[in-house]
């Protein structure tokens, strides 16, 4: 696999927001990645060194819907998650954006 | 946190401000902008005011912020402007963003009209000449003869009629022999009176007796409100029917008691007279009142600003609309009736709404200069006259008033102004003239 099929995109939330002050860089990556491919990817595109990777496997939620009487369900899309950390001083950007900036 | 601002003066009534705004200013303003638009936005991922900037940005765009920001700043730096040169304005500013300069603040332009600044020329002891107020005799018994005419009796006369009696009569006018329209009656009584009818009619009319038929020439003034009969004489076909004359009550203590709280006819020509004079007293001081106000607008000159005139002027044509709606005319009908276009009233009115506008910019640079306000007490006094004129009480009245009070505040201060300047004149009575019957 291509290291851009792995990392998926970016996961910007408050959490990961946080995560990034203490240069831990969170990513939603291919479902079937593993650590080393992850990190390999990671250092590939982004030029920096992996210290530490920890993975997710983030399985979406229920949901269920009522439409003209009748209940269908449905289910939010697995994801999987990795949260990377880097080489203290090291930072993560992508043609000059760096999406974690506070 | 400063602002520079400079001024220039276009008009006499007319200013620009220029207001540059610091980086640093905009910056804290930006962060405020943003604060507050944050708390209301909710992106995935983050609860709702807890957005970072950055992810704000990129999902709004920078500029939302800075508009925002600038939105909330320049009115700020305005009012600080105006404050700084201690203007004076009176309608809204006209704001204007200054092409920008890279390392300079950024600029604002407003132009706005202020008060003109008045230099006062003085205006106690202006001299001023009222006529004394003198009640006749004369004057009492003619008020009293009136009291007495409304408990008057109508009896039967059996002579020819004369002016004051109540005559009934049959009448049909021609004009050039051929009727009009309005110009024909029959079996109406009517008080004979010169001043109710057309000239002639009533003095014709006077003289014949009951049972009589005479032709009665009449004159129709020029000035008439029926276009189509100004001018013209009607010869009026009268037939009298019936003579009345009125016989007053004898004026004497209980003629007193009863229309009064008087126990004498003395007492109550006192009364009468004491009204009588009350009356002239108030017509004296509004007319010094006007005198003094004639006087201060002729002594001083000062350019008024325009808005304050074209308001002016739109209240007056408004006035005159309403006016004409109460005599069940529409607008459009009374202006096609008098012939004027809308923008021909508005110049007709200019001269008299410069006047109003003159008159309150002054009244109000000599209130401010001699503290003339509106004590809470006086604004009471006016709700509770007020509200004995609607005959509600004085609470409810301050209620519907809402934000006219404010209007009323400035009435009263109006009003006080005026009477100072009338207590500070220096009157000299000239000698009495009759006082006209009331």
């Amino acid at each position: 696999m291509d290291a851009r099929d792995i990392i998926v995109s970016p996961r910007i939330t408050e959490k990961s927001m946080a995560a990034a002050l203490a240069t831990q860089y969170t990513f939603v990556v291919h479902p079937d990645a593993t650590k080393t491919q992850i990190r390999h990817a990671i250092e590939e595109i982004f030029k920096v060194n992996v210290v530490k990777i920890n993975t997710v496997n983030s399985l979406g939620k229920k949901r269920s819907f009522a439409r003209r009487g009748v209940r269908t369900s449905g289910k939010q899309s697995d994801f999987k998650k990795a949260v990377v950390t880097l080489k203290p001083g090291q930072k993560i950007e992508l043609g000059g954006v760096n999406y974690f900036e506070q | 946190m400063t602002n520079s601002s400079t001024l220039t003066r276009l008009a006499p009534t007319q200013v620009e401000l220029e207001i540059s705004i610091t980086a640093e200013e905009l910056e804290a303003a930006e962060e405020r902008a943003f604060r507050k638009m944050a708390k209301n936005v909710r992106l995935p991922g983050f609860r709702a005011g807890k957005v970072p900037r950055r992810v704000f940005e990129q999902t709004y765009g920078a500029d939302a912020i800075s508009s925002q920001a600038l939105e909330d700043v320049v009115p700020e730096a305005y009012a600080k402007a105006v404050r700084e040169h201690e203007l004076n304005p009176v309608d809204r500013p006209k704001m204007e963003m200054l092409p920008e300069e890279d390392g300079k603040p950024k600029r604002v332009k407003a132009t706005v009209e202020v008060r003109p600044e008045i230099e006062l020329a003085p205006y106690r002891g202006i001299e001023l000449e009222r006529e004394a107020v003198a009640t006749t005799d004369d004057d009492v018994t003619r008020s009293i003869e009136a009291l007495a005419k409304d408990r008057a009796t109508l009896v039967p006369a059996d002579r020819a009629a004369q002016l004051g009696d109540v005559v009934t009569l049959d009448y049909e006018g021609k004009i050039d022999g051929v009727p009009f329209e309005g110009g024909s009656a029959t079996g109406q009584p009517t008080e004979l009176e010169e001043g109710r009818f057309i000239p002639g009619f009533a003095t014709g009319i006077a003289g014949m007796t009951a049972g009589e038929t005479k032709d009665v020439e009449a004159h129709f003034p020029d000035d008439y409100s029926e276009a189509t009969l100004a001018g013209k004489t009607a010869v009026f076909t009268v037939t009298l029917h019936e003579v009345k004359q009125y016989e007053l009550p004898p004026i004497d203590d209980a003629f007193a008691q009863a229309i009064s709280e008087n126990k004498t006819v003395d007492e109550l020509r006192t009364d009468v007279r004491r009204r009588l004079d009350a009356i002239a007293e108030g017509r004296a001081r509004r007319t010094l009142g006007n005198a003094v106000m004639e006087k201060l607008l002729a002594a001083h000159d000062f350019s008024l600003p325009e808005s304050m005139v074209e308001g002016e002027i739109d209240q007056m044509v408004s006035d005159v609309a309403t006016q004409a709606t109460r005599y069940g005319v529409s607008y459009e009908d009374f202006l096609a009736r008098s012939g004027k276009t809308e923008a021909e009233l508005r110049v007709e009115s200019r001269p008299a709404a410069e006047g109003r506008v003159k008159a309150t910019l002054l009244i109000e640079a000599i209130a401010q200069v001699e503290g003339i306000v509106a004590t809470p007490a006086d604004v009471n006094e006016e709700l509770a006259s007020l509200a004995r004129q609607y005959g509600q009480p004085p609470d409810r009245i301050r209620k519907a008033l809402g934000t006219n009070l404010l209007s009323l505040m400035d009435g009263i201060v109006r009003n006080k102004t005026v009477e100072f300047l009338v207590d500070n004149a220096a009157v000299t009575v000239k000698e009495a003239t009759e006082t006209p019957a009331s």
